[in-house]
């Protein structure tokens, strides 16, 4: 079984959390509401444990869908909400933009423009902390059953346990609207990630 | 004083929807075209050799990025502006808008970081 050690895990916590400061602030100005994120706010988990999670199995989701390569390996980001919340979203995004009976067409392209920005942010932050380059592919809505959604979009799933999923989610204030953000990764990387820096305090 | 001209150019609906919402409540006068694509941009350029403003993404789909086309831009159009609108905000990208001369703002868009760019026009 793959590990990380306390050290590593705690470094890796840190990266994720300093670039998801710079995310949630890009969301709060979109939706102009605060975002609470939930601390410690991120875990890593087998794939297994991915599909089985709690508030998201069996569940509807819409998810956008970063694809990215570089020094850091070659990965996938989503930013996932529950179907039912991606409607409330869109329609605190685009309220000042257009009429609320036509916030619904623009449900996916306005979900899709919102998981661009937040993933780009992040992996921006990655790569300016680590001084990895990361290039980041035009973004994909998907929409359906989250187990499906996870299952297809993994491009690895006959490598047992070399994917691990890194998960983080947030809270939108004052609403029943929860985030989640997932990266997919190989082990390799992550390992790899999380000694940026444990090798930059040396 | 003739008409000034605006092309905004990014794949998401949304996004051009918010710069032409922006755009047109500062400046009404203005006439607004948009594209999805660099490729797309760049083919409609020939006919629109007026054009004062361009708000650029940088990740499309197609050949060209909105960097490549700000290139094109900046020799055929030296005395318009040119934005870089993107959501891609890595030091690579910021530098290299730097280098060309041109300005760079981070998404998502809002009135306060797309007004100053009317005014200086």
């Amino acid at each position: 079984m793959n590990y990380l050690t306390e050290l590593e895990r705690d470094s890796l916590c840190e990266l994720f959390n300093i670039s998801l400061g710079g995310a949630a602030k890009l969301m709060s100005e979109m939706i102009s509401d605060e975002i609470l994120l939930t601390v410690p706010s991120l875990k890593l988990i087998t794939e297994a444990e991915a599909k089985n999670f709690e508030n998201l199995a069996n569940k509807d989701v819409c998810t956008v869908e970063q694809k990215f390569v570089g020094d850091i390996g070659n990965g996938s980001a989503f930013l996932l909400f529950h179907k039912s919340a991606s409607l409330e979203i869109v329609k605190m995004m685009m309220k000042d933009y257009v009429a609320l009976n036509e916030v619904s067409q623009f449900e996916k392209d306005a979900l899709s423009e919102i998981g661009n920005i937040i993933l780009n942010a992040i992996l921006s932050n990655l790569a300016k902390m680590s001084n990895y380059k990361i290039e980041t592919q035009i973004p994909e809505f998907f929409s359906g059953k989250y187990e499906e959604l996870l299952l297809n979009r993994n491009p690895n799933t006959n490598e047992d346990n070399s994917i691990l999923l890194v998960f983080i989610d947030y809270q939108l204030k004052g609403k029943e609207i929860k985030g989640y953000i997932f990266f997919i990764l190989n082990f390799d990387s992550i390992k790899n990630l999380s000694r940026v820096l444990i090798e930059k305090l040396k | 004083m003739s008409q000034k001209k605006a092309l905004i150019v990014d794949d998401s609906t949304v996004t051009r929807l918010m710069i032409r919402k922006i755009i047109s409540e500062n400046q009404p006068n203005w006439e607004i075209l948009e594209a999805e694509s660099a490729d797309k941009a760049k083919s409609i350029l020939p006919d629109h050799p007026d054009i004062d403003l361009f708000s650029l993404d940088q990740n499309m789909p197609g050949t060209i990025s909105g960097l490549d086309l700000a290139e094109i831009l900046k020799s055929n159009y030296p005395n318009s502006k040119i934005v870089l609108v993107t959501a891609n905000i890595q030091d690579a990208i910021k530098n290299r808008a730097k280098d060309l001369g041109i300005d760079f703002v981070e998404k998502p868009v809002t009135p306060e970081k797309i007004i100053p760019m009317l005014e200086k026009i």
